[in-house]
Parts: C-alpha cells; structure tokens; sequence
C-alpha cells in the first residue's frame, strides 16, 4: 500500500467518523468512564475516592470470585470445544458431498433463531423431568438433574456450540477455501501425511480467521448469559452463576461500586485477552508473509 | 461458492415472507390487537387497609369564659375614662370617673333645706315655749304636732343628704370589681349611657373558651374532657395552646342537597356540623384573639380503605368497579365490575368499606371514558 | 479430493445430514408442537418444571417428547393472532425497536468503517482496538452509567434508550471495517482518477462493493438485537412499549400451548430473512473474516 494514498485523510476521516464517534463516546466511552470513576468512589452521594478499597472487597467477596471463576472457565472451555468442533464440520464440509447446501443451510439456521423461541426446548431436553432424563431411565441409569449439578455448564455449552457453530464454521469454510489446492498436493507428494498437513498448512494458512473466529466466539460466550438467565432466571445453580448474573444482580440491589469495579475488572481480563490474541496474529502474519 | 439459490427459490422465499407479513398485519387489523386499544382505558388503585384519619383544621377566636358587664349605676353622665379597651386591670382599679356636680349641687341645696328646717325648728320649740307659758292647752297641743312633724321632716331630709352622700361617694367613679381585662369601652365623655353597659370586663382567672363547627366526621370522634394540643396563635406571637372539650353541640343538620345523585362521586354530607366547646387556660390571653386548631382523630378500628374517586353513588347504594380478570395465557381479558360496598367512614380523601372490598383488591379510580357500565370490557 | 470414493462419499453425507438434522431439531420441534392441542400438551409436558421424587415403587414420570402432535389444530395460532391483544402489539413494537437500530447501525457504521478501512488518520489502530474492545464486553458493564445517562436524558421508559445504544453498536463498525479491506485501492484508485472525492467513492463505489457484508450485518443485527431481553428488560418498564421477546419470556414458563405458536411466528421473520440473504450472509460473514 502506498503511504501518498493514505496521508493527509485526517480531516475526511472525521467526517466519515463523526456520526459514530458522537453517538459512541456518548453511550458507551462515557458511561464507561463513569463506571472506572465510580469503581474508585464510595457509595455516599459526594463521592469521596476510596482508591482500591471497591476492589479489595470485591475479590474478597466469593460470589464474585465464582463468578469470575465460571465465566473463564466457560470461556476458556466453551471457546476451545467450539473452536475445534467447527473447525472439524468445516473442513469435513469442505469435500464434495451430497446435500451439501441443505447441510451448510441447517448448521447456520440457528444462528438466526431467538433464544427465547426455543427456551422450551431446552427445558423439555434437560428438565429433571425431561427426556434426557427419560432415556437415561430407559437404559437403566439414575437420572440427573441437569440444571442443577455439576453437569449445567455442559447443557449450557452445548446450547452455545448449538448456537455458534454455524457462524464459525462458514469462517472456517472461506479460511479453507483460500488456502490454494497445490500447497496440499505438493506436501502429498513430498509424502506429508494427514495430520502433518492439517497442522502445518490448514491451520497455519487459517490463523487469521482463527483470530477473528476467536474474537467472535468469545462475544458469543458471553451472549450465553441470556440463554442461562431465562433457564436458570437470577440465581442459577452455583456453576453456571457468571460475571453477567453477578453484575445483574448488583444493579438490582443497587450495588453500583462492586458492579463497576466488577465491570473494569472484566475490561481490563478481555483488555489483556484481546492485545494478547492481536500480538499472537501479528507474529503469525510476519510468519505467514 | 456454488450459487445454489435459484430465481425460483428466491421468488417463493419473497411470497413466503408477503404471505407472512400480509397475514401478520390483516390479523393485527382483524384481531384484538386494535380492539382492546379501542376499550376504554381504566386507571387501578389498590384497595388499603388502615384507619381512616378525620383531620379537621379551622380558626376562631378565643372568648373569655366570663366577663361582667359594667353598667353606669347613676346615670350620670361620663366625666373621665381611666382606660383602654384592652388595659388589665386590677381590683379595686378605677375605670370610669362621672360627673356628679348635679347631685352635689343638689346636696347643697337640701343641706341649706336643712339648715332653714332647723331655724324653723328653733322658732317652733320657741313658740311651744311660749303656749306652755300662757298654758293655753290647745295652742301647746298645735305647737307639739307642728314640732313633731318638723321632727320628721328635718329627719327626712337628713336621710336623703346622708343617701345623697352616699350616691356622691359610690358613684362618682366605676371600680374594678375583680382582676381583669377590659374587652369593650362603650362609654364616651359626655353622656350618659343609655341603658347599655358603660364597659366589658373579663375575667382572666376564670380563663377562656374558643367555638368551633367541626365536621360531623371529626366531631363523632371527640369526646367532652378530651385534650386538643394542637391549637396555636395566629399573629406574631403564635404560641402553642392547650385545651380541653367542654361541650358538644350538635348544630341542626344542614341543607343537603338531595338532587346529588348519580356517579358524581359527591358524598352527600350526611354527618351535620358540631359546635365544638373548647377552654383555653391561658393567663396571658385577654380574649378575642385568632387561634388555628387543627384536630386529627383516626377511626378506631383498622378497614379496608378505598379512595373517593373509586365510589359510586346511585340512589340507594354506593358501589365501586372492581376488575374481573379473564386470565389466558396470552395476556387478560378485563371486565368492570360492580360492585357494592358499604361505607363505614370516610373523610374528604378516603373512604373506609366495611364490607364488599378485601384488602389489596383493585377498584378502579376512573376510567378515560366518562362512565362504566357493570361487565364492561375494559384494559389497563 | 478426487481419490474420494462414492461410498465414503455417501456416508460423510449421511453422518452430516444427521447432524444437521439434529442442529434442527430444536427448531423443528417448536415448529410441529406449534400445532399441538393444548391438552395434548399438557399431556406431555405438564411434568416440567415440577421436582417432585417418583412415588414409592411406582414407575419414574417423564415428559414425553413427542414430535409429531396427534391431532393438527391451528388454535394456538389462532389464540395468539386473533384472540391475544398483546402479541401482535408487541410484535410490532420489536419491529419498531429493531428496524431502526439495524438501519441506523448499518449505515453509521459503514461510514466509521470507511474511514477506518480506507482511510489513514493519527490514532487509526487505537481508536479501532477501543471499538473492537467495545464490542467485546457483555451489555452489563457499562449498564448502571447508561442508565445514569438514560436517565438524565429523560429517555428511560422511551424506545430510544434501546435505539439510541443500538445504532451505534460497535460491532456494525468492527465488521464493515473488515470487510472493507478486501475490496482493493484500484477500484477507489481508478475513481480518483476520474475526479471522485471520498463521498463520491463511499456511496457508488464501496457500498456497492460492500453489498454481501451490508446484507450479513443487517442479518446478523437483526437477529441479535430481535433477541435482546436484558436491554428492554432494564429500560422499558412500561409493558406497552415492550418488545415480544420479554412476552416471549414470560409466556414460556405459564403457558406452554401458545408459547410453541408464538415462538414459531417469533422465528418465522429471522428464518425467512436468512433463507432469503443466505447467499450473500455467507458471502458478507466470510470475507469478513478472511483476514484480521
């Protein structure tokens, strides 16, 4: 790219930036710098800084520590399992099949489907009372309830994979799509063997996507909550009470410190998260190129 | 990617979603959807429970218990006044000083009335005298009578300077006859009172009284002893007041407007006002002053609450709209309901039920069309 | 991969055809019970929800899944769109909330994106990193400030305070911006030549350009912002201003019957939108993230 074409646009940039820049900073800058402030506030109406004190608390508190604790383990567990499962529907559609648009057609379709049209579904699968249960008493096992044990961050993850991996996997597909043909035949030739070619081609040439599929999947992790919150409502079982149940609840009782401070914690993990993933890809491209 | 999405399969698609859309919106147009925004629009309370507060606010003016009038015992005219209205005074305290030069005018001329009488006199006894001398008996005995009837005469006058005197003494001047605060002057230097009383005194000691009509609904709940502390001076000095009920009247029932019928919501005041006795004991009070009294009596027992607005009167009975509630699964069907209740109490915000209502029920306070008619179909 | 034999051909597509068809189960599911009778339905799931222990000795209760109903009734539709005052009420209040919203993101937007994608200005990568982090955080962080300033905006209770937070979402920015810088300098290049300004170029070239992703935004948007429930949850109080999916939430736990019927109509929209943009979806959300 020629750096001539690109200098000097400042002033077209602001224009083209303006519209979103006002509305931008207005709800979501703004708002979220007055959160940073009130972390560091007191609760009283003056508002007196209290430094770290909200924080303090905060990681004392043990309903935020599981919380916390949740919403990483989900992320850091749904993601990957997402990832991977995508990745393999991607590359197992990626050959020529038969109904292969049907295929593809049905995988996305509930990408597009509201969460709250199939809330009853989900209850009906997982309910104690529910057909889940009713095979597992077919074949002669104790029931589970699943909502309510050690087993519900899994209901919840197959809802999320259930949801997601339509999208990913399309990611995936076009990932795959661009790694030209001759790069594959020229490993074969040089006698590379399957696993040794999707590691060192197909997943090297689809590290791009993979950032972008990463970065997506977690924005989709944390849309889970609402999936969780109309099962579960408030206060679900102790596995699935994420940092969005949490933060829900602090609005409800008014606990605007610890959710701020909450909140600014959270920013500051997908902060790290995200300059981390960014560093990670440039190196790749650097490779890549 | 392959293009799998024929013209064909798109134009059903485009059908599919018209038909939708065309279903969508001749079912809002066709449906409930319009017709429930048509229903008239009805605004809920919820019925309370509590007791009713009967608050009554109101002024008067602060009259002494007793006072004494006093009267110009004379009839003389007024020479001088000692006093104000409004002056306290003490016993014995001069008030009004009148003009007694007739009377002594008159007293002098009966005392030189007298003094002729008693030269007169000498001159009988000299003439007695003489008859006894010449002892003509008949002339002696016409001189004893005349002497005699001297006698009396002279005595007479005597009593009536003695009685002049006394006027003189007593009535020159008006006194105090006990501690207290004049409320009224009427008399003016000059003249003589005609009839009415010269001033008006009042008697601090036997402290004061205030009147007030007070709403039958607040009185009913007053009894004679009972303690009001909420009575306070209007004006610069606006002390607080204690008092107490001495008696209650009930005044003759107003007129009540008897063509107030129908869901006007107006209570036809059935309760007729009270006149309320209160005694003020209050040294420093002198009468006539404003005094606020606010009075706040509460029901004794605890009912079901219901607001004015919600009740409805028709000739016999009063009735509030309840909400009979057609619950589907997709949202209510409402109905007005009505229903009749009994009033136990009210005052001018809240009515108490004594029967019809249970507590947190919902009536309807008015509704965005002008009536209800009972099973109305009516949203919220 | 031609050395691929019809057999293993055959069978791949079997096994995928079995997955997809269980992706569609849930879908499928809500749609056929949809035309269930209510008493067919309590029938089978009234046992939902309800925690109590099997009876002593007696066999274990379960709801009874059941696919296809017995008997086909169109009432439960007939219930929501005929009789119900509310459904369709509600359903159009989503329509308002969301057409607005995928519009307006859409369109502001495509104008950040272009500047970010095309254009060179001091503090690019910055700015775009706090968009991208933006989009990354889940609706609640910044939920007691925004609604600080919905209140003293006067918006609270009002449409806007989900509108206004809505057009200008991060992610329509974040996602034309990738898909911007696909399209080559030649095209706006060759423009330039011929006198274009920076206007010119966004609207006759980029946007044409910029169609598959548009139309992958706006369904994406669409679905995503059809199916909020926190936002109106928090900041429209007032029940004739929701938007169905809190109906849609409330009535799944009462009354089972209607909710498959609502439910299904609540998806018809998204899924016909889907079926209908699908290609250039596909197209939009691939070359999107083809490169970071």
């Amino acid at each position: 790219m020629s750096k001539g074409r690109l200098r000097g646009d400042g002033f077209v940039a602001a224009i083209f930036l303006a519209p979103s820049l006002i509305g931008f900073s207005m709800l979501y800058l703004l708002p979220f710098l007055i959160g940073l402030y009130e972390s560091f506030t007191d609760g009283t109406p003056g508002g007196s800084i209290v430094g770290l004190e909200n924080y303090i608390e905060l990681l004392r508190s043990g309903s935020f520590r599981k919380a916390a604790q949740n919403t990483l383990l989900f992320t850091g567990i749904g993601v990957p399992i997402l990832i991977a499962l995508s990745l393999t529907l991607a590359v197992l559609l990626n050959r020529v099949l038969y109904f292969r648009g049907w295929i593809r057609t049905s995988i996305m379709l509930p990408l597009v489907v509201p969460v709250v049209s199939v809330v009853t579904v989900w209850q009906i699968l997982f309910d104690w009372n529910g057909s889940l249960n009713a095979w597992f008493d077919r074949v002669g096992r104790a029931r589970v309830d699943w909502m309510q044990s050690y087993w519900s961050m899994s209901i919840i993850a197959v809802m999320y994979v259930w949801k997601n991996i339509g999208y990913n996997m399309i990611l995936f597909l076009a990932g795959l799509q661009s790694i030209p043909r001759d790069y594959y035949e020229t490993a074969s030739l040089e006698g590379a063997g399957r696993l040794y070619r999707f590691r060192h081609i197909t997943l090297v040439y689809l590290s791009p996507t993979m950032f972008f599929v990463l970065l997506i999947s977690v924005i989709n992790s944390f849309k889970v909550f609402r999936e969780t919150y109309l099962l579960a409502g408030d206060y679900p079982y102790d596995r699935l009470y994420m940092l969005q149940h949490y933060m829900n609840n602090m609005f409800f009782s008014l606990n605007v410190q610890k959710l701020t401070a909450a909140a600014t914690l959270m920013f500051g993990c997908i902060l790290l998260l995200v300059s981390g993933l960014l560093r990670v890809e440039r190196q790749f491209r650097e490779f890549t190129d | 990617m392959e293009e799998r999405m024929t013209s064909s399969r798109r134009k059903k698609l485009r059908l599919l979603t018209g038909l939708f859309l065309a279903l969508l919106v001749g079912c809002t147009l066709a449906g409930n959807t319009l017709r429930n925004l048509a229903l008239p629009r009805v605004y809920l309370a919820s019925a309370g429970s509590g007791t009713i507060l009967h608050p009554y606010e109101g002024t008067a003016t602060v009259m002494p218990k007793e006072s004494k009038e006093i009267v110009n015992p004379a009839g003389w005219k007024v020479a001088r006044i000692l006093v104000k209205a409004g002056d306290p005074v003490t016993q014995g305290q001069p008030l009004i000083v009148y003009d007694d030069s007739e009377t002594r005018e008159q007293l002098l001329d009966m005392q030189t009335e007298l003094k002729k009488s008693t030269l007169s006199m000498s001159l009988l006894q000299s003439n007695y005298r003489e008859a006894a001398i010449s002892g003509d008996e008949q002339k002696k005995e016409n001189a004893r009578v005349a002497i005699e009837t001297a006698k009396l005469d002279l005595s007479t006058q005597q009593r009536h300077i003695q009685q002049l005197e006394k006027d003189l003494a007593e009535n020159r001047q008006s006194v105090a006859p006990f501690d207290g605060v004049v409320t009224r002057l009427n008399a003016a230097v000059g003249f003589a009172s005609s009839g009415s009383p010269e001033l008006v005194l009042t008697d601090s000691a036997k402290g004061f009284a205030i009147e007030c009509q007070i709403p039958g609904d607040v009185a009913n709940l007053l009894e004679i002893g009972e303690d009001l502390d909420q009575i306070s001076l209007i004006g610069r000095d606006s002390r607080q007041l204690t008092g107490a009920i001495v008696d209650i009247k009930e005044s003759l029932p107003e007129q009540v407007n008897s063509s107030s019928g129908g869901n006007t919501g107006e209570l036809p005041s059935v309760l007729p006002h009270s006149v309320v006795r209160i005694e003020i004991k209050d040294t420093k009070l002198q009468g006539g002053e404003r005094v606020k009294i606010a009075i706040s009596k509460e029901s004794e027992n605890s009912m079901i609450t219901v607001p004015n607005e919600a009740i409805h009167y028709d000739e016999r009975s009063a009735y509030v709209f309840t909400l009979d509630t057609d619950s589907g699964p997709l949202g209510n069907a409402y109905r007005a309901v009505e229903t009749p209740v009994t009033i136990a109490d009210k005052n001018s915000f809240v009515a108490g039920i004594s029967e019809g209502l249970f507590p947190q029920q919902e009536v309807i306070l008015h509704s965005a069309k002008d009536f209800l008619m009972d099973g109305m179909r009516v949203r919220r | 991969m031609a050395h691929q034999t019809r057999l293993s051909r055959l069978l791949l597509s079997l096994a995928l055809g079995a997955f997809a068809a269980a992706m569609l189960f849930p879908i499928a599911f809500t749609v056929l019970n949809s035309f269930m009778t209510e008493e067919e339905i309590g029938r089978n799931y009234d046992l939902l929800g309800k925690m109590a222990e099997a009876p002593a000795g007696g066999q274990a209760a379960f709801v009874n899944l059941k696919l296809l109903p017995d008997w086909l009734t169109i009432r439960q539709y007939a219930q929501v769109l005929i009789l119900s005052p509310k459904f369709l009420r509600m359903f159009w209040n989503s329509i308002a909330l969301v057409l607005p919203i995928v519009a307006g993101q859409t369109l502001i937007g495509s104008l950040a994106a272009y500047a970010f994608a095309k254009l060179r200005f001091w503090g690019r990568d910055q700015l775009f990193l706090v968009y991208v982090m933006t989009m990354l955080m889940p609706f609640q962080v910044t939920l007691v400030p925004n609604y600080l300033i919905m209140d003293r905006l006067g918006l609270m209770d009002h449409e806007l305070a989900i509108i206004l937070p809505g057009i200008f979402g991060a992610f329509g920015v974040f996602m034309m911006r990738q898909f911007m810088s696909h399209i080559p300098y030649a095209l706006m290049e060759a423009a330039k030549m011929d006198g274009a300004g920076h206007g010119i170029i966004f609207a006759r070239i980029l946007l044409p350009l910029a169609k598959p992703g548009l139309a992958a935004l706006a369904v994406l948007l669409f679905v995503d912002y059809w199916n909020m429930v926190e936002q109106p949850l928090i900041f429209l109080q007032d029940a004739a201003k929701q938007p169905l999916s809190l109906f849609l939430a409330q009535i799944n736990q009462s009354a089972r019957g209607v909710g498959f019927a609502a439910s299904a109509l609540y998806m018809a929209p998204m899924v016909l939108l889907f079926l209908y943009a699908e290609s250039y979806f596909v197209e939009g959300i691939q070359q999107s993230g083809i490169k970071g």
